[in-house]
């Protein structure tokens, strides 16, 4: 009987998101759409749907996936080029728990910071596969300070407590040059494991391709590059991600147009392909 | 005697009117002849009050699809920030999270620094949000210029009054001056290097390739 209802709920949570896709798109009021198909190896498979639309001067965010749902409201104050202050919140809900999470970022002259705290019930990715596979509270901090015009310093600090109550913390700090290219230095540790990190940055052509390369070395290992290649003036990019990480885990994703497909290991295989209508308005 | 006097004031207020409309015209025109590339330098008052050091390159492409570039090179704060402004939208770079902010042109604050600086390369625009006056002339290195005077018609802009000096021998901007009420100087700006430049659309749009693009409506 239990497990009759549970199937029925799950059927209808299947109908809300197919009327709520259908709604969203036939009223002509969701200013993107991305639908989703994801999978991960031995037996994972689930489609996604993410909405935006607004609300006045909010955003109402909406994320689909098999067994959750997600709902969010974000909202920006700018100051043109002086900077600007973003806010939000999201909460999450599905079979396997809940959870919610806000943050805050504001830009201002020489200074930019941002903060962000969540709690879940249950690992993140069970409430939006594009979450990571962790649950419990996170809270992130991030700052910069421009030095002055060619320097900048960055600092990253990060708390995690697992639903076992296993605590762990991390930090970053680091140094960007820019000359013709940006070079970063930095030391950083994550949960008690040291790590240096390297990174550059800089155009390869007149045409604007673009690649940045980080590099964490040391008892923490990861590497992240990024190669974007304009296409057009209309803001298209053709994007190629790739990072390798020991142990061993590494992502490939691909961007182009309405396209964008992420293949990644870390212990399985998994898929991720999305397609994006864009009506508009915020993104 | 009082009706001579009565009719030569107004007679003088017309031809005073026909030569800042004429001067604006004239300005207008100049401007919109081919694309165009300046230096802007000198002191602003920020938000919080503080004055600083200010230097931005304005780039203007003149036309019915008109398009212009103001980037900033001082401050130091803001060195690499951008502002491309269209017909239809604005879009705002900053370069510490590289992030390229994209609204409609009749939402987003353009002002930022407490000047409209793509006024500047508007005349008409100019002319339509400030009532415009002809103070006199003014000999500068750059050889003789009108000094005009301005009052906003709105007080949203921020400002209680503005002195613009006009290159004659070719009408164009060469320094502006606002002051709020009180007479303080809330900017005080002047045009160097201005030449003639074959700009694209596609230069004035240039961005970091990799900026995350956020749109806002």
């Amino acid at each position: 009987m239990i497990r009759m209802g549970f199937h029925q709920y799950r059927r209808l949570l299947h109908f809300v998101l197919i009327v709520l896709g259908l709604q969203l798109s036939a009223a002509g009021l969701a200013q993107s759409l991305t639908f989703g198909l994801f999978g991960r190896l031995p037996d994972a498979l689930t489609p996604t749907a993410e909405a935006t639309l607004p609300l006045g001067d909010f955003t109402l965010e909406a994320r689909l996936q098999r067994n959750a749902l997600g709902i969010g409201l974000a909202s920006a104050l700018e100051f043109s080029a002086l900077g600007r202050l973003s806010y939000g919140v999201r909460a999450g809900l599905g079979f396997a728990g809940w959870g919610v999470e806000s943050r805050i970022g504001g830009t201002f002259g020489p200074v930019a910071a941002s903060l962000e705290a969540g709690y879940s019930s249950t690992l993140r990715s069970d409430l939006w596969v594009g979450d990571e596979a962790l649950g419990g509270l996170r809270v992130g901090l991030l700052g910069r300070y421009r030095l002055g015009p060619r320097e900048t310093l960055g600092l990253g600090l990060g708390y995690k407590r697992n639903l076992a109550g296993l605590a762990s913390g991390s930090g970053e700090l680091s140094y960007a040059l820019r000359q013709e290219q940006t070079y970063t230095f930095g030391l950083g540790v994550d949960d008690s494991r040291l790590y240096a990190l390297l990174g550059w940055r800089g155009e390869l052509d007149e045409a604007g391709t673009l690649l940045e390369a980080t590099l964490r070395a040391g008892q923490y290992n990861r590497l992240e590059t990024t190669l974007t290649l304009p296409l057009d003036e209309e803001l298209n990019n053709l994007k190629l991600r790739l990072t390798a990480a020991y142990p061993w885990a590494a992502s490939l994703g691909v961007e182009a147009y309405r396209f964008r497909a992420d293949a990644s290991y870390d212990g399985g295989f998994s898929l991720w392909l999305r397609y994006t209508l864009s009506f508009g308005g915020t993104e | 005697m009082k009706k001579l006097l009565a009719i030569a004031l107004v007679s003088f207020g017309l031809v005073a009117a026909q030569t800042i409309a004429e001067i604006t015209r004239q300005v207008q025109a100049n401007l919109d002849r081919s694309p165009w590339e300046a230096t802007i330098t000198g002191r602003v008052q920020l938000p919080d009050g503080s004055s600083q050091d200010a230097e931005f390159r304005l780039q203007v492409i003149p036309g019915k699809e008109q398009l212009a570039r103001v980037e900033f090179k001082k401050p130091a704060a803001l060195e690499g920030n951008f502002v491309v402004i269209s017909d239809k939208e604005v879009w705002n770079y900053l370069f510490l999270t590289n992030q390229v902010i994209i609204q409609p042109r009749a939402k987003a604050r353009v002002e930022g620094l407490g000047v409209n600086l793509t006024d500047l390369g508007d005349f008409n625009q100019l002319a339509e949000r400030v009532t415009l006056r002809l103070l006199g002339e003014q000999n500068t290195p750059a050889g003789a210029a009108w000094r005009i005077g301005g009052s906003p018609k709105d007080a949203s802009l921020g400002f209680a009054s503005m002195e613009i000096l006009v290159l004659k021998s070719d009408p164009r901007p060469l320094a502006i001056t606002l002051r709020d009420s009180s007479n303080k100087v809330l900017a005080d700006l002047s045009f160097s290097n201005f030449r003639r430049a074959s700009l694209t659309p596609q230069i004035l749009r240039k961005r970091p390739a990799d900026a995350e693009v956020l749109r806002r409506n």
